[in-house]
């Protein structure tokens, strides 16, 4: 190999500052977090009701988020206008790519279970048959930081210091969580069934804030539903208020047109449509699809680049706001 | 038919022939080494490339452009491989420059090239 090197000496001499610089630009990793505009997803594909067919007019969008940027990645995204980035998280800085997948699947079973509580909880309103039960059951861990390795991203936390969380609110439980010093009962699914441990948690200065997302338990509902999107890679909760708008409208059995539908916000147990990040890619996504339609949350009102979108942008806040876009859809439709 | 079959059979046998002068004229060790030496440089070679194109997958568009592009990189790599390979196995063995290297190399990187386009091509259909 060396005669052979040798007889390419001069060739590999020039050639080699190139090749490590370039091979540095492509590789090294830089403190920054990219975001891109991603796609259009179905909301059917996600869920799968007994004897119902889902719209197929509604879809979510999904946006590429990457950290750490190589430099190239870094002047191609500051290249183009409908990508952003920003310096890494703290957060972003402790978490390992597995985590982060498993935080986004975290996040989007909670977004399909608030979804479907308030999906029936609506359509129970125009339809008796329809029922959903449901109870507050405690926290999802969705952010610990690493030196808590004991503590697993996706771990249910039922008990602290000997409370259930079936006996509180959301909110009263979340923040017994924040003690400084507490002792939680933790659930974890493995390969063996669930398994159950204490796990005695101590506050450190230097620790990122813990994130933890809400269990709700659906104990039972009419009619049955699925949920074979659960199988697929991608995530997020920002799904929330699509998928409860798909929900509803398939159980209620509204006629609202051939209209192409996207948009983004996550749902709250409180009926609430909550805010986003990626807005301005999944903007640019929604654009590239061509939708009629992008419904965006109230709170990002002032948030929306003013450029020329080739679709209607509406704006929900809330569970009451969606009866009124699908009331006026369905209107239109009829006339 | 039978031409055909002959012709394949012919092939076959002169591929193997050549492969035993070519073992006949080699050892282990500078195998080895040729080995890995291919592998390195091989790899040493196709790594920007390859890097650039992963860096492109930013852009969602491009996502199947891109996946075939890595796909023909995996192809052309076995071939760059086995061309590296023989380079060494003929720097380490003198004698071997009047031995036709090119029928080996192209049978093998040919195979190699068909299995990883196999299976690039199950694994882009899978995914798309």
């Amino acid at each position: 190999m060396l005669k052979l090197l040798k007889q390419y000496k001069k060739l590999l001499v020039v050639l080699s500052f190139p090749y490590v610089y370039l091979l540095m630009i492509l590789v090294m990793p830089t403190g920054f977090a990219g975001t891109a505009p991603g796609g259009l997803r179905n909301v059917n594909e996600s869920f799968d009701i007994e004897g119902i067919v889902l719209v197929d007019q509604f879809h979510v969008v999904y946006v590429l988020t990457y950290y750490p940027l190589t430099p190239f990645l870094s002047w191609v995204m500051n290249q183009n206008q409908n990508m952003s980035i920003n310096e890494m998280t703290a957060r972003q800085r402790d978490t390992s790519w597995a985590d982060e997948y498993a935080a986004s699947q975290v996040a989007k079973h909670v977004s399909y279970k608030t979804s479907i509580i308030m999906a029936y909880e609506m359509a129970a309103l125009d339809d008796a048959s329809i029922t959903i039960d449901h109870n507050y059951a405690g926290l999802y861990v969705y952010y610990r930081p690493s030196r808590l390795r004991e503590l697993k991203v996706g771990d249910r936390i039922i008990a602290i210091n000997g409370e259930q969380a079936t006996d509180h609110a959301h909110e009263d439980f979340l923040m017994m969580a924040y003690q400084d010093e507490s002792t939680w009962l933790v659930e974890r699914e493995t390969s063996d069934g669930v398994e159950s441990f204490a796990f005695n948690h101590v506050l450190e200065e230097a620790d990122n804030p813990m994130l933890f997302m809400p269990n709700h338990v659906i104990n039972s509902l009419s009619p049955q539903i699925n949920l074979p999107g659960l199988d697929s890679l991608y995530g997020g909760p920002s799904g929330g208020a699509m998928q409860t708008i798909t929900l509803y409208v398939s159980l209620v059995n509204i006629n609202i047109g051939p209209v192409k539908i996207a948009g983004t916000g996550t749902m709250t147990m409180a009926g609430n449509v909550g805010r986003i990040g990626g807005l301005k890619e999944k903007l640019a996504a929604a654009h590239d699809a061509k939708v009629d339609i992008f419904l965006v949350p109230e709170a990002h009102r002032n948030d929306v680049p003013d450029r020329q979108y080739v679709f209607e942008i509406i704006y929900i806040a809330n569970t009451e706001d969606i009866r009124n876009v699908i009331g006026a859809l369905h209107d239109n439709h009829v006339e | 038919m039978t031409t055909m079959l002959n012709k394949i059979a012919q092939f076959y046998r002169r591929y193997r022939t050549l492969n035993r002068r070519i073992d006949r004229l080699t050892n282990l060790t500078t195998v080895t080494k040729s080995v890995l030496g291919a592998l390195l440089l091989s790899l040493l070679m196709l790594s920007i490339p390859v890097l650039l194109v992963i860096n492109m997958f930013i852009y969602t568009k491009l996502h199947v452009g891109l996946s075939i592009l890595l796909v023909i990189f995996a192809v052309s790599w076995s071939y760059l491989y086995y061309d590296v390979f023989y380079r060494l196995l003929h720097q380490y063995h003198e004698p071997l420059e009047d031995v036709n290297t090119r029928l080996p190399q192209l049978v093998e990187s040919t195979l190699i090239a068909f299995i990883l386009l196999v299976f690039g091509t199950v694994l882009l259909l899978t995914i798309f």
